[in-house]
């Protein structure tokens, strides 16, 4: 999944713990775990 | 390599002990030491902190984090959470409640997901692959967001 899939996603920045990584998705609270954080992470999911 | 619990993998999925078998490889290959060897050195390391430790390994020995963390893990073991305690490590990762809850939330929503394997000591539901815990980090900012591979 790259950042253009969501305005929510944003470029990844020197994560210590991947070197990997293509977006990263803050969130503040559990109530932002929504319906498009879920179908973004089955997407995320299924191109694994 | 030589029995899962000889070597110390027998609670990795296939894909993880590929994984660590890969660096361990690529260690010995790139390197030109044994893992053996990079344990020896890690233990001379005047450092106590694992970040510290790190940063001690890559400014003295060029050893990226990946390899550094790996080696690090196999020399001090005690210090570091290890997945043969998944609950114990869950905890000392997400100390913070407020963290916490947005991991068990993210948790909930993809615990449907076919095939992920988790971290966590949980039961996993008749009939269904382990659900799946997101990639550890002690990292604050980290633990407050979720990572796209």
């Amino acid at each position: 999944m790259t950042p253009d899939a969501s305005p929510r996603l944003a470029e990844p920045k020197n994560e210590s713990w991947s070197e990997r990584l293509k977006a990263k998705l803050p969130l503040a609270s559990p109530v932002e775990v929504d319906d498009e954080v879920r179908a973004l992470l089955k997407a995320a999911w299924e191109r694994s | 390599m030589g029995s899962d619990d000889a070597d110390g993998m027998g609670h990795l999925t296939e894909r993880q002990k590929k994984w660590f078998t890969s660096v361990r490889e690529g260690l010995e290959r790139e390197t030109g030491k044994s893992l053996d060897q990079w344990v020896a050195i890690a233990r001379t390391c005047p450092e106590t902190k694992p970040r510290a430790r790190l940063a001690w390994f890559k400014d003295h020995h060029g050893l990226g984090q990946n390899r550094a963390t790996y080696v690090l893990s196999i020399a001090f073991p005690s210090e570091r959470p290890t997945w043969d305690n998944p609950d114990e490590s869950r905890a000392a990762l997400w100390t913070d409640p407020a963290s916490r809850a947005i991991l068990e939330a993210v948790e909930a929503v993809i615990a449907e997901f076919d095939g992920l394997v988790s971290a966590s000591a949980r039961p996993t539901p008749p009939g269904r692959a382990n659900s799946s815990s997101p990639p550890p980090s002690r990292s604050r900012a980290a633990r407050r967001c979720w990572a796209w591979p």
